[in-house]
Formats: C-alpha cells, structure tokens, sequence
C-alpha cells in the first residue's frame, strides 16, 4: 500500500543547464553531469602565462594526443566531489576499524622483529613514492584539458597523498615509528633497490605531455609495484604471519582497482575517437613502448624484499604474474605487448640497509 | 611500549616527512617558477600550515558536510521551495554569481594544483592541493545549489560559456586570468590573500547574506556549508602574507605592489557586488557604504594594516579614492547595467519608492542630489514611451573591463578618463589606479580580450544586436526590463495560483 501525496506541480521551464542539454537531449541531467561537463573555460583567455607564454591557460596542445569531444570521456565511477568524498571516507572507515581490530588483539606486536627491518625496505620508503605520485599528479589536474579528465586526476592526486598518510598511520602504530619514518626515508633516499624507482619517480615530475604522465604512473608504474608488493609479497607476509599490514595491502589494492577504472576509460576514449583514434594508438603505443622497459628495470631490484622474510617469497614468479597481468590489461585494450621483455637480472649487490 | 607521537608531530610527519629534494633530476627542473618573480625564501619550514587536516580527516569532515548539504538541496527541489524566496527580482543576484563567481572557483581549483605541483615547500604544497579541492566542491555544490533554478527562471541555463563570452563577465573573468597567469606568489597574493582575506567579506559574504535575508536556502546552506573551508582559505591568505614578508626583506616591496595592484583590481570587480547589494536584493542586508565601512575601513584598514606596518607594508594604492566612491559606485555601476541590460543575463529594474528612500537614508550625501533624479527620469520616460536602453557599445576600461563609467573621485558629475601610449596605441582607463596597473605591466594588458574590441573586430557572432545575443546564449526573458519579464510573470502567477485559501 502506498498514500498519495499531491505535491505543488508547476511547469519547468527547462530539464537541465544548456550545456547538458545541447549535448543529451531534453532530459534531466545527474549531479556528475551537471559538475563536470563543459566546466573549464574554453575561449577568450585574456593574458598569456607569464610562466609559459607559449600556452593558453587551458590548452588542448599540452598533451599530444587528441579527442574530438574532450567530454566522450566520461568517468565510470560518476565521481564528483561529493560521492568523491563518500566513497573515500568509508574506505578509510573500513580500515581503521581494520586497524583497531589488528591493534586490539595485538597483531603488531606478534610481527616477528626482522619485520621490521622489512617493512624499513618496501613499505616505509613507498610514503614517499606516493607522495611522489601526487607530484604527477597535481601537474596533470592542471593541465589535462577539460572537467572530467582534470577531475579524475584532482582526486588521484589527492588519494596518492591519502595513501602516503595511510602508510604512515600504521608505521605509526609500530614502536618506536619516529625512528621507523627516518630510517625509511633515509632508505628511500639511499637504499640500492630503491634508487632506481626514486630516480623514475623524479624523471615522471619532468613529463610534460599530462596524457603521458597518466599513462606512465597509472598504466605502468602502479600496476606493477601495486601487484608486486601489495599483492604478491602479501602473501608471503600472510605466510610469514605478519597479519597487520595485510590489511594496509588490502586497502592500496581495492584503491588501485578503484582508480584504475578511469585510467582505462580514458584510454578506451582516446582509442575510440573516430577522428583521431588511430593517431592516439599510434601515440600511446609509443610512449607504453618507450616507459615500459624504464619502469620495469625500476622495479626489479625490488626482489630483494622477498628474500628477506623467514619464508621466502618467489620473486621471478611474482615478477611474471604482475608483467602478465599488465599484458593482459593492454591487450584487451587492444594495445600492442612487446614480445620479449628486457627482463634485466641484474640485482642490487648489498641488501637494504 | 613505544613513544607515541604527538598530533603535531603526527601532522608533521604526515605532510612534510614525506618530502625529498629531488637528486636524479636537477631541481630547478622539477621546480622551475618559484624564482623568477624575485621573491626569496630562505627557509620552507617556516611555513605555518593552517589547514592542519590530514586527508582522512578531511575525508570524514566533508563527507558529512556534503550529505546534509545534499538532503536540503533535495528537499528544496522536492518541495518547490523557490516560491518561498524574498521576491522574484532577488535571484538576478544569484544568476550574476553563477555566472560571475562559480567560474572563478573552478579556476582557483585549477590553480591550486600548480602551486600544489610546483612550490617546492611540502607545508605550501598540501595547503595548496586541500584548498584545489575545496574549490572543486564549491564550484561544484554551486552549479547543483543553483540548478533547481535554472529549471523555473530565466538567466541560470549557460552559465560557463557565458562566463567566456559575455562582456560584464569579462571583469570577473579578467580578474581570475590575471592572476592565473602571474607567478606562483602573485598568485598566492592575488587570491589567497587579497581575494579570500582582504576583500572576502566583501566580494562573497554579501551573497550569501542576501541569500539569507531573502529566504534561499540552497544557497544559504552552501554558504554555511563552506564556511569552514573559506575560513582556512582565510587563514592561508594571511599565512602567505606573513610568510612573504618574514622570509626576506627585499620581498617587501615586491609584495607591496602586490598588494597595490590586487587591492584595487579587487575593488573594481566588487563594483558589480555593490550594485547587487544596493540594488538588486528586495530585502537588504546593508549597504555598500556601510559593508565597506565595517569590512574594509575597520577590519582591514584599522584591524589587520597596523599589523602589517611593522613589515614596512602600507595601505594600498587606491585606498583614499574607494574611500570617496563608497558613495557612488554602486549607483553608477547599477545605472550603467540598467542602461546596457538589453546585453545582460539578468533582469533589471527602476527601484521601487521605498527602495528609493531606502537609499537616500543610506546615502545622504549623494543620493538624493546626484541618482534618485535619474531614476525618477527614468521613471517618467517608462511610463511616458516604455523601457529605453543605451543601444551603443561602451568604452571599456583596459584593465578592468567595466565600462567608462566611474567618475572623478571628487566629482561625481564628471566622467574619470586616463590613458596611456604604449608602442604608439593610445590605452584608455577608469581610473588612476587602473592606469597604474597598466603602466607597471602593459605587456601583459594589451592582450586584454575587450568585449566591444571583440564586436567591432567581428569576433562575437555578428554586428547586430541580436547576432551577439545570440553569440552571448542569451535567451529571450533573460534580459532586459524585470517587469513584464518572463520571470516576473511567472513569480506573479505561481503565487496566485498557489496563495494559501
């Protein structure tokens, strides 16, 4: 049973802004469509940068591929601030209750004492690299050209900063975390096998082309070290009873599926462009070959980690796992694989620390 | 058991612990802006940051402002609630600020992240990316305030494209790219400080106190709702300040003339404020004289300068005349909008008797004398041969775009022109402070893109008048006469038909 309810009913004048409109047709039009389509500013621009002043304030020509309706692309998740905000708030509501539970019956101090010369070598220095990732891109939520593409990275570069702080919160459940976040960071700055990720890190804040940028941290770059460490070296951590940190682990992965989900929209939309489709496939394939094996030699030297715990992980093993993952990932894409990769055996001579 | 860190240490470590000085590329490359203005910064750390929010908090405390903000939107739009507003005329106020302002906060979200990817002090950096995203939710839950309306009234429906095109918007647009595509610490200067601490209570606050005097609660509950993020946005401006100014004494005079040039383009934007607040709210909040009085004169000229004395900062240019025209301006930029309002996106209209004397209380020294004949003039003319605009193209002012319409600071019946020659053109301005700002800078103000350059140069969609209308996306009804309007039809209708038995 319901009762009616006779609201006031009078006439609309019009179902939505025009710029919904022109686009979809007289219907009413979602909160994402109304905060993202056709927002950033287009023409007239009255000053040159005196920063750049080869470029307009927004300029289509800061990346080198092209759509010919920068709105065809379209974020999955129909993210805008608010369900933004949502979503991220009761992820974090999940882990810390996660984390209240692991402190309640004492996970951390059961974690055996090599851990945390462990967690000294991978987990403490990726803050850092996350931090990084924010550098990345807060540079693409300026220059990527239109609302919805801006917006996605705006809150990539937001939740890169969120997971460097998430990090940090279970280091700082850890005795002694003072210590822990200096010796991390000193390791991040020195360290062997983590000098030549810190050294890509450094050299992705100098991609100018945004699109490139994307493609490089969010195609290449955290899909394999997410997969690396946050779900193959998980489970030798599950393994070696180190409990507490898997749920750190669980929450970067849930992220990284989360966040890719726009990365690969984005590629979708560039591949499909009836104008322009094949010259950005062209494009993209290019700057994938030319990264791919940079990012890979970065990554390896992260084997070391997994010849630290008491049982020991299989890296080669976990290195195919995460390279097939990411082929499977650009094929269906329909983007080329090289067909043999410039595996490099070569692994740093002294361990960390 | 281990030592726990304090929340100040924790906020440290969590925001600045995390930085690095790059090593494998050289860091003028990765920071290459923060130089080339002059200013120098001797030690990052010094650096107060005001936010003092980590991200998960964040995430907490604005998800929860944003779901009761959204359940009144909700309910407002179920419930018809734009009949209870003040009066129809009230929302050509809020038509000029989503066309105004709304596209301002999208740029400063955009900007935010240049500073959050190029300062190289990690404090600077997280104040910078929380304020880009504070800035995307204010945009944001402004085009979805404002959307109910848009659905009923004429003026809300293109606000963006407007925005780009239309020529009294190009004053607030003007002002935005300005600061944009100045430095990192003009930037800083321009927005966080001249517009979201010395000018706020005067640019946005009158908005939203209209909004609720005049019973618009979408509007009034994004008003409150971003309250606390403006208040952090405030305290950033005056952070950046000091921050300048105790960093190195040579930054002194650099942001003096900062400060100089901002003041006085922010007091030429607000002149389309002034005009909302004398004019276009049916239930008043106050007047412009006496807003400027109580948030300029005594905030910030006797409350937050002799503070600023010890820097060696004086007051800036152009004080002593916004002092004088605190009289005037608001009559005269309303009466150049009623005149050009065949060309605008809001309605206007001649104030009604009690609005009349409403004014001469407020400005007895030149009301009476110098405006309420016009209106009166105007009145005669209405009643007489119906509704008359000024069908001509206004000279604009290069550097802030508002028409040649403010007069000489000690003579409101004489029209104030400068200009100056610059590579053999002849460049025209409103006003002393304006003609400076050129002068400092005409490299950069020559590229202005004047609305009525544009028309003549054949650029807005034709020569007509209904060819840049069109251009414009102004539709009919959005324009014009209030009365006999779209809008002010529909307002008398609505309540007749639902006036309670």
């Amino acid at each position: 049973m319901s009762y009616d309810l006779s609201p006031q009913v009078i006439e609309q004048r019009r179902l939505a802004y025009d710029e919904l409109t022109r686009r979809y047709g007289q219907r009413e039009a979602t909160r994402y469509e109304e905060a993202t389509i056709g927002v950033q500013h287009e023409e007239n621009f009255h000053y040159r940068p005196l920063w750049n002043p080869a470029i307009e304030i927004y300029d289509p020509s800061m990346t080198r591929l092209k759509l010919a309706d920068w709105y065809s692309f379209l974020d999955p998740r129909q993210f805008y601030y608010g369900p933004y905000n949502q979503a991220r708030n009761k992820s974090m509501e999940n882990l810390d209750s996660q984390l209240a539970y692991a402190n309640e019956r004492a996970m951390l101090d059961k974690i055996a004492g090599d851990w945390r010369n462990i967690f000294l070598s991978y987990l403490l220095p990726l803050r850092h690299y996350e931090y990084g990732g924010t550098t990345v891109m807060t540079y693409v939520a300026r220059f990527a050209y239109g609302t919805s593409i801006e917006q996605c990275a705006s809150f990539n570069a937001f939740d890169k900063t969120g997971n460097s702080q998430i990090i940090t919160k279970f280091a700082l459940m850890l005795p002694n975390a003072d210590q822990l976040l200096e010796e991390g960071k000193r390791r991040w700055m020195e360290a062997p096998h983590l000098q030549p990720l810190r050294s890509l890190v450094e050299h992705t804040w100098l991609i100018t082309d945004w699109a490139e940028a994307i493609f490089v941290q969010n195609l290449l770059l955290d899909p394999l070290l997410y997969t690396l460490l946050y779900q193959e070296f998980d489970r030798v951590a599950l393994e070696n009873g180190a409990l507490a940190v898997t749920f750190i682990h669980k929450y970067m992965n849930d992220w990284l599926k989360d966040n890719s989900r726009w990365t690969t929209a984005l590629v979708e939309a560039f591949l499909n462009d009836d104008q322009h489709g094949e010259a950005n496939r062209q494009a993209i394939q290019q700057m994938l070959d030319g990264w791919r094996p940079k990012v890979e030699e970065s990554l390896r030297p992260l084997g070391v980690i997994f010849e630290m715990p008491q049982v020991k992980g299989n890296f080669e093993a976990s290195w195919q796992q995460a390279t097939q993952n990411l082929d499977h990932h650009l094929e269906r894409l329909g983007l080329n694989v090289a067909t043999e990769m410039p595996a490099t055996n070569k692994m740093p001579a002294t361990l960390a620390g | 058991m281990a030592r726990k860190l304090g929340l100040r240490e924790t906020y440290a470590a969590m925001t600045r612990g995390v930085n690095w000085t790059p090593s494998y590329v050289k860091e003028e490359e990765a920071f290459p802006y923060h130089q080339f203005e002059g200013i120098k910064i001797h030690d990052w750390d010094k650096w107060e940051d005001p936010f003092r929010m980590t991200v998960d908090n964040y995430w907490k405390y604005q998800s929860e402002k944003d779901r009761r903000l959204y359940a009144v939107l909700d309910s407002f739009s179920q419930n018809q609630g734009h009949l209870n507003i003040s009066d129809g005329r009230y929302l050509n106020a809020i038509k000029l600020f989503l066309q105004g302002v709304t596209p301002l906060e999208y740029m400063a979200h955009r900007h935010f992240m240049f500073i959050a990817r190029y300062m190289p002090g990690p404090g600077t950096r997280m104040a910078a990316l929380c304020q880009s995203i504070d800035e995307l939710r204010h945009t944001q839950i402004e085009i979805h305030s404002m959307s109910p309306y848009n659905k009923y009234y004429s003026g809300f429906h293109s606000m963006r494209k407007m925005h780009d095109r239309v020529w009294y918007l190009s004053v607030p647009k003007s002002y935005f790219d300005d600061a944009v595509t100045a430095g990192p610490f003009e930037f800083l200067t321009a927005i966080s400080f001249s517009f979201e601490y010395l000018l706020t209570n005067l640019l946005f606050v009158p908005f939203m106190s209209g909004a609720a005097y005049n019973g618009d609660l979408p509007t009034t509950t994004f008003g409150f709702s971003a309250q606390s993020d403006e208040s952090r946005h405030m305290t950033l401006g005056l952070q950046v300040i000091k921050f300048l100014l105790e960093q190195d004494e040579a930054n002194v005079p650099i942001v003096q003339r900062w400060l100089d040039k901002w003041f006085w383009r922010g007091y030429r934007l607000n002149s389309l404020v002034a005009a909302m607040m004398d004019y276009m709210l049916p239930k008043k909040v106050m007047s412009w004289k006496e807003a400027f009085e109580l948030y300029f004169e005594q905030q910030m000229l006797d409350g937050l300068f002799p503070d600023l004395a010890r820097y060696g900062i004086k007051p800036p240019m152009g004080v002593e005349q916004a002092i004088k025209e605190k009289e005037k301006i608001s009559h005269e930029t309303y009466w150049a909008l009623y005149n050009f309002g065949f060309a605008a996106a809001f309605n206007t209209w001649i104030p009604t008797n009690s609005e009349l004397d409403w004014m001469t209380e407020k400005y007895p020294a030149t009301f009476d004398r110098y405006y309420r004949p016009r209106y009166e003039k105007a009145q005669k003319i209405v009643d007489e041969n119906g509704r008359f605009f000024m069908l001509g193209l206004p000279q604009l002012c290069q550097v802030c775009q508002i028409p040649m319409i403010f007069t000489e600071p000690d003579d409101p019946g004489k029209i104030c022109f400068r200009s100056s020659t610059y590579k053999a053109e002849k460049y025209h301005f409103c006003s002393d402070g304006c003609k400076q700002i050129f002068d400092w800078e005409p490299e950069k103000y020559v590229q202005s893109w004047l609305p009525v350059h544009e028309i003549y140069k054949g650029n807005c969609g034709g020569p007509s008048v209904p060819e840049v209308l069109d251009w414009y996306g102004i539709q009919p009804g959005d324009n014009g006469e209030y009365q006999g309007s779209v809008d002010q039809l529909n307002w008398a209708s609505w309540h007749k038909d639902f006036a309670p038995v």
